[in-house]
């Protein structure tokens, strides 16, 4: 990276160099690639500033409410970043960014504040929010307010972005029919009625206390008043808004990004941002298995794409040397057949980043081939304890969080031998065991489908690894293959990274309970 | 890999106290939104704010809107705060209540493109966009 220019401007935003700042959320603004990029290399930042979003119907005080919030921040001494987001043109992508209208003067070295056309963004914020907060972080802000375009109902994505959702609410609000709507009265963690001063206010704040609980802590949100015109209010929300980021906002430390919740699938028109719904920046992933073969390339796969790994395996040495080439990971060594081990490589998920987001649930054991009259009682029950039951207990640990977040994704590792019969490599243990992880996935899936929690599989065919390393050079073996599979040759590594990503990834958020063959046509015929 | 998004020229419009007297700038915002340019509106106190704004907003042109005085003044201010912060480079268009008298001052002083009122809106937002455009060839060089 040495002497590329965007590590160079990079180390001089580190430095503070505000116009480097300009310059690199232009790059990102101008071009997802360099956007995924800096979300890739700033997703690991020490540097965190606590987060509030301000969203709200069109006029409803946002910007004015901002402003005022700005001058007291500074006055308190905070390095502050502002994110003024307005819509863009569907027709001619053009934009009137009139927010920073409402900021006055903003000459001061301890603020920076940025206009953003919303460029194709989803739900009232701008494709680029994310990173401009990454970056503003890097600059060294310690708390960044994002205002959102004038939101409708539905839009929600601020709160993925944000420790604090703040809904502006100006007089005239409705019944309190409005207020117990879900969306966007849902999410906000706080209430704040604007124009006090004028009627409506007292009514639309007496409606909000009917909006029932939400927000994260899932409890009755706060409802402060404010007025531009008077200053009142000012004072409390800002004083409201530290307690409460100091009880929710994660601390700065190293890999605090990763907690921040992955924004919720949104609709889009085909573009040339489709590769951002395969990015997992921030999501948190665990594999199991992953100390060689396919496991260890799964981790590796999970971590380019952005996220942080949790990485578990029985031999404690290996999953040290894949984490060392890793820079976002956590080695849990465990064997997935024991419960205690299940439930440390879970909790360390947890107790390090915060949340899953997915899990591999790749670990898995044959043996020689044994014709099934002869199948020793062990070796089934062995195969089973860690190809169906581990995974299982895996799923049910990790889904229970993935439920209270209500966003997930596993993907189970099972195989064309849960599809179709292993005639003549016969070991009916694991045909059996792969075949019942395919019903469970479906099983799961349908179980928890309307709970955000997706459940996939891949079969994968025949693929270099550990437990087929005796087949590679095997002649006969390859006779064997090329005989019954379509393509005539084993998958090359790699040719799994796709299916993953895929089943991992918001791009296959409307897939669930499915199981996809990798085999070369294997299970075609 | 897809190819990047198609440049959006970012232009900053400013105006004294723009809570008044604002019809023309107004009209030529809208008319660069159409013309598929973001624009940064906003008023200024000196020139040194509208230099900060430019520079933090990472525009690729200035248009400073003139209604009742100042224009030769202010305007070499702005380029000469421009100069001072490093950013000679970023071209600066003026409109308004220009008098003839002082066309040549501005051209003088670095001014780009002066609007004098009755222009075509096609032909401002041309302008703009072909300055945006050689700023942005400038700097990527």
């Amino acid at each position: 990276m040495a002497g590329d220019p965007l590590t160079a401007q990079l180390d001089a935003i580190r430095a503070g160099d505000r116009r480097a700042l300009a310059t690199v959320i232009s790059a990102a603004e101008n071009d997802p690639r360099v956007a995924a990029r800096l979300d890739r290399e700033l997703a690991d930042t020490p540097r965190r500033a606590r987060r509030v979003g301000l969203t709200g119907t069109p006029g409803s005080g946002k910007s004015t409410l901002l402003a005022e919030l700005v001058k007291l921040l500074l006055e308190r001494g905070h390095m502050t970043g502002g994110l003024l987001v307005d819509p863009s043109s569907p027709l001619s992508g053009g934009a009137v960014l009139g927010d920073r209208a409402r900021l006055g003067r903003t000459s001061d070295p301890r603020l920076y504040v940025r206009s953003l056309g919303s460029r194709g963004g989803h739900g009232a914020v701008a494709a680029a929010t994310r990173t401009a907060i990454r970056l503003l972080e890097l600059w060294g802000a310690d708390l960044v307010l994002v205002e959102t375009v004038g939101a409708g109902q539905g839009d929600v994505d601020i709160r993925g972005l944000v420790d604090l959702t703040v809904l502006v609410v100006p007089p005239g609000l409705g019944d309190e029919l409005q207020a117990m709507k879900a969306g966007i009265m849902e999410v906000a963690d706080l209430f704040v009625v604007t124009k006090a001063d004028r009627p409506g206010a007292a009514a639309a704040a007496a409606a909000l206390k009917d909006a029932g609980i939400g927000g994260r802590a899932r409890g009755h949100r706060e409802i402060i008043e404010t007025s531009a015109l008077t200053g009142g209010g000012i004072v409390t929300l800002a004083d409201h808004l530290m307690q409460q980021l100091e009880v929710t906002a994660v601390p700065a430390v190293v890999h605090s990004e990763t907690v921040t919740p992955p924004p919720p699938p949104a609709p889009s028109a085909a573009s040339g941002r489709l590769h951002e719904t395969f990015d997992l920046t921030g999501r948190v992933a665990i594999i199991t298995g992953a100390t060689a073969g396919l496991g260890r390339r799964f981790a590796e796969v999970l971590h380019a794409a952005g996220a942080s790994v949790v990485i578990t395996g029985r031999r404690a040495e290996r999953l040290q040397e894949v984490a060392a080439q890793l820079e976002r990971a956590v080695v849990a060594p465990a064997d997935v057949s024991d419960a205690e081990g299940r439930q440390a490589v879970v909790r360390a998920a947890i107790d390090t980043y915060g949340r899953i987001d997915v899990l591999v649930n790749n670990a898995g054991v044959s043996g020689p081939p044994v014709p099934s009259e002869e199948m020793p009682a062990q070796r089934w029950d062995d195969t089973f304890a860690v190809n169906i039951t581990g995974l299982f207990e895996m799923a049910r640990l990790a889904g229970a969080q993935m439920l209270a977040q209500r966003s997930g994704s596993i993907v189970n590792i099972t195989s064309v031998f849960g599809l179709v019969a292993n005639s003549p490599v016969n070991d009916s243990a694991y045909a059996a065991s792969k075949g019942a992880v395919v019903n469970l996935t479906r099983a799961l899936a349908v179980e928890w489908a309307m709970r955000g929690v997706r459940v996939n599989a891949i079969a994968p065919g025949w693929f270099p690894s550990e437990m087929t390393s005796d087949m590679v050079e095997d002649e006969s073996s390859q006779t064997y293959i090329r005989r019954c599979c379509p393509m005539q040759r084993m998958g090359h590594q790699g040719e799994l990274d796709g299916a993953l990503l895929f089943l991992a990834s918001d791009a296959s958020s409307y897939c669930t309970g499915q199981t996809l063959a990798i085999d070369g046509g294997w299970t075609a015929r | 890999m897809s190819a990047p998004e198609p440049l959006v020229p970012r232009v900053l419009l400013t105006k004294s106290f723009i809570d008044s007297h604002d019809r023309a700038i107004k009209t030529i915002a809208l008319a660069l939104r159409d013309g598929g340019c973001e624009v940064i509106l906003v008023d200024y106190e000196t020139p040194s704010d509208v230099v900060d704004v430019a520079i933090d907003e990472d525009v690729d042109v200035i248009g400073v809107s003139f209604m009742s005085g100042g224009q030769v003044a202010v305007t070499q201010a702005i380029v000469t705060a421009l100069g001072e912060a490093g950013r000679g480079d970023l071209p600066v268009v003026v409109g308004g209540t220009i008098r003839p008298f002082d066309v040549d001052d501005l051209e003088s002083s670095g001014v780009r493109a002066i609007f004098r009122g009755g222009e075509k809106l096609e032909r401002v937002v041309e302008t703009f966009r072909d300055l945006a455009a050689e700023s942005r060839r400038r700097r990527a060089e």
